[in-house]
């Protein structure tokens, strides 16, 4: 799963090295914790949290599958 | 942007190489010629070959590569990715998924969510100029047509009753298409209430305004 988020993550910023996922494991709901360039948290969440809301998709579609839940926490 | 480098025995047959390799046409790329080929006295001593350099998007190349690998980490099965382009369009197509109801996602959501991603990243490096779009075994197509048969059921039911009949909310790709089909009804027109994620068309005889506050008819939900 952090891998498949760094990846789509990666892609859609302009300083990908600054791209820090942590995976915080819980009993049931991983909560994963992404930093970004400064400028870069704008491209990551998008208009109206378009971007954001498309990866959290993503990752709802892909855990739910392993019966896990999967939250994306944008961190400032 | 990729820059490649290529040599051989001509400048002309390096270009034609070149462009058999990644499937190119004269317009798709610049090149560069670097060393031009020579041959040593009369090509009696050897000859030294020509050397180009390449620059193209490669983005055909890129979008696909990018999409599988994608899926692939998204642990997707399907048959193969087809990718063919139109004047406006990249048109991806997942054939033969095994879930295709999985990939598509509740109300389209993840299939949206995975053609919207696609095209920031695309737009991102270096702009193709043309829409990504991204459909499961012919979903998309049949959805339109499903949408066209129930537009056309309302624009009967309207012409009967004379009054308005406001469809559920949907995406501004499905408003046109409504909007579009009932351009041919010269009797109907159509408008658009509400904003953001909820806009809703209308569908009224032309003679009719929407009043302030109508008692809105919604057609049935359904998934379209």
């Amino acid at each position: 799963m952090k891998e498949l988020i760094e990846f789509v993550v990666k892609a859609l910023v302009d300083d990908p090295s600054a791209i820090d996922i942590k995976e915080v494991a819980g009993d049931k709901i991983t909560i994963y914790e992404l930093r970004a360039a400064k400028s870069d948290i704008g491209k990551v969440i998008g208009k109206r949290g378009r971007t954001a809301s498309a990866i959290r998709t993503l990752m709802n579609a892909v855990s739910a599958r392993q019966g896990k839940r999967a939250v994306l926490e944008i961190i400032e | 942007m990729k820059i490649i480098e290529r040599e051989g025995k001509t400048t002309s047959k390096v270009i034609e190489s070149f462009m058999k390799e990644f499937d190119l046409t004269l317009n798709d790329f610049r090149f560069e010629v670097v060393e031009k080929e020579s041959s040593r006295l009369f090509g009696l001593l050897g000859s030294k070959p020509a050397r180009l350099k390449f620059t193209f998007s490669g983005i055909n190349n890129d979008i696909k590569e990018f999409t599988e690998e994608l899926f692939k980490k998204m642990d997707l099965s399907y048959g193969e990715l087809a990718l063919s382009e139109s004047d406006t369009n990249f048109n991806l197509e997942i054939k033969d998924a095994r879930d295709p109801g999985h990939i598509i996602g509740k109300e389209a959501k993840l299939l949206d969510s995975l053609e919207y991603l696609l095209n920031q990243i695309a737009n991102k490096r270096g702009k193709p100029g043309k829409r990504i779009s991204l459909d499961v075994d012919g979903y998309r197509e049949r959805r339109k047509e499903a949408l066209l048969k129930k537009v056309k059921s309302i624009t009967e039911k309207v012409k009967k009753r004379g009054k308005s009949i406001t469809l559920e909310a949907m995406h501004a790709a499905n408003r046109r298409i409504v909007h579009q089909q009932i351009e041919n009804e010269p009797k109907l027109k159509t408008m658009t209430i509400g904003k953001g994620e909820f806009k809703r068309v209308v569908i009224l005889p032309v003679d009719q305004n929407i009043t302030a506050k109508p008692k809105r008819r919604t057609a049935k939900k359904s998934r379209a």
